[in-house]
């Protein structure tokens, strides 16, 4: 076999036999020239050691509300996209008179303030409760795989 | 196979999306979310910026729905609007050197308070300095080496995929990721 | 299963995050407003609140919705019961729980399995024989340095305090 490391164009083979990605013939083919090559069993050595210090490097959590903050601007951005239409539409029909125009802004205006769910309730209102329902549901999800209070439940019972 | 058969599984989801079935970008987000957010963070090394590139991410997937073709993998496409967004961000913020690309915030991590605190308390120092080390290791690399890393190492893309995604030859990512490698066990070697 | 959520909130009375400073307090009242909104709402107005969110949130919180609603009824009052000590923790407290929850969701799910497996495993030996086990090479090798530091965190929180 030819030397990976002095050719560059082979040197993916180290790569991907440090990753686990080849095939077991070619592992074994270069495994044992390996055994007679001080220069590759360095490499394996050195992309092993940092294989194991990339691996240490775990990303920080993902927010909460990661999820919930993507939703709202989809949301904000199609309401936008809602409003800025019909304000086109009104703009581009110049022949309508200028009152049924308006008209037709405020009806637009009115059915996005008052939707059909709870005539009192705001957008606003609506997406905070929703919200805490959401927290309350990662709460219980979360207590339900990880029993975080498993010591308080056993003192508790014992009482 | 598996492998095949799920990202084909991906591409029918994105479909389903272009006909306006929310349920399947829940999916893919929730696939997703954490691979796009942690491949930004390791480029950025900045929790709060990663998050915000990361919603601008799922936001273009979103707006593309009407247009979406399967011309590539899912992956491809979604890392490719992730790496681009990285890239200029990096290239933006490169007026302000020095160390305001990591994370702020990272801090120690919290420890705990066991009955014997000193291998817990050595342990999470170890592995601080451990972690700070390769971020800094990571972060000084070229931004298109880091990126062809952070997905060859913690996505296990392909070579061909990579080079899609950074819309460079094949030869080119391999060159890359060679080179960085190469910088990166030199940085790190005194570990051993 | 939405009357169950809201009720719960209702019940232990607590926010679920924490926003702005605290007195120290280990409750912390959810708006009554909100919550009577929703007590008040009929199941058709429910399902209209919903209805108004973009589609894959609704589809989300009912998928999960629907998972507490197979519960049977032992394990929603276990649960309950758990939420309600939980909500009795103090909000710093509660607060790193969810970071290390969060953290653990990142786990791919056959090592959440793992880790999972083994906090339960941990909790349940006394001091000096989860030091042991924590020390052992079979712990320091089935683990990577992310997770036995979660396991660490974990089991830290999970012990009473001072």
């Amino acid at each position: 076999m030819t030397c990976p490391i002095e050719t560059r164009e082979n040197a993916e083979l180290l790569l991907d036999y440090c990753a686990r990605k080849l095939d077991a013939e070619t592992t074994r083919l270069l495994e044992r020239h390996m055994q007679g090559c001080p220069a590759c069993r360095e490499f394996r050595a050195g992309q092993k050691l940092l294989w194991d210090a990339l691996d240490a490097w775990e990303a920080m959590p993902v927010s909460g509300d990661f999820n919930r903050r993507l939703y709202r601007r989809i949301e904000e951005e199609s309401r936008a996209g809602w409003r800025q239409r019909l304000m086109a539409w009104a703009s581009w029909r110049p022949a309508l008179p200028v009152a049924a125009a308006a008209c037709l802004v405020l009806a637009g205006s009115f059915i996005l303030r008052n939707p059909a769910v709870v005539p009192d309730v705001s957008p606003e209102a609506v997406v905070t409760e929703v919200e805490q329902v959401e927290r309350t549901l990662d709460d219980l999800e979360m207590l339900r795989q990880l029993n975080l209070v498993a010591r308080v439940e056993d003192s508790s019972r014992t009482m | 196979m598996g492998a095949a058969v799920a990202l084909e599984y991906d591409a029918e989801l994105m479909l389903r999306v272009k006909e306006g079935d929310g349920a399947s970008f829940a999916v893919l987000l929730d696939k997703y979310r954490g691979p796009v957010i942690h491949f930004l963070y390791r480029m950025v090394q900045n929790r709060s910026i990663a998050e915000e590139l990361a919603q601008e991410v799922f936001l273009r997937v979103y707006r593309s729905r009407a247009t979406y073709e399967p011309a590539a993998k899912f992956t491809t496409w979604l890392f490719r609007i992730a790496t681009h967004l990285a890239l200029n961000w990096l290239r933006d913020g490169r007026h302000e050197k020095g160390q305001e690309q990591l994370d702020a915030n990272a801090g120690p991590l919290p420890m705990r308070e066991v009955a014997d605190r000193r291998p817990t308390i050595e342990h999470a120092l170890l592995y601080q300095a451990k972690l700070e080390e390769v971020r800094q290791a990571v972060a000084a690399l070229p931004d298109k080496q880091r990126a062809a890393v952070l997905m060859h190492k913690y996505e296990e893309m392909e070579y061909s995929q990579i080079a899609r995604v950074l819309n460079c030859s094949e030869s080119a990512v391999k060159s890359l990721l060679f080179r960085a490698y190469e910088t990166l066990r030199g940085r790190l070697a005194h570990m051993a | 299963m939405l009357v169950l959520a809201v009720g719960l909130a209702a019940q232990q009375g607590g926010a679920r995050r924490p926003v702005g400073p605290r007195a120290g307090a280990a409750r912390n009242p959810v708006p009554p407003r909100l919550v009577e909104r929703w007590n008040h709402m009929t199941p058709e107005q429910r399902r209209k609140a919903l209805e108004r969110l973009p589609p894959g949130r609704r589809e989300q919180i009912e998928r999960r919705l629907e998972r507490y609603r197979n519960l049977t009824p032992e394990e929603q009052r276990r649960l309950r019961n758990r939420y309600e000590l939980f909500s009795q923790l103090p909000p710093e407290r509660q607060d790193q729980a969810r970071r290390l929850w969060r953290r653990f969701t990142m786990l791919m799910p056959e090592r959440q399995q793992l880790v999972r497996e083994e906090f339960d495993h941990l909790r349940a030996l006394p001091d000096a024989d989860r030091r042991t086990r924590m020390n052992s090479e079979e712990f320091r090798n089935r683990f990577t340095a992310g997770e036995k530091q979660l396991l660490v965190e974990l089991t830290g929180l999970n012990q009473p305090e001072p």
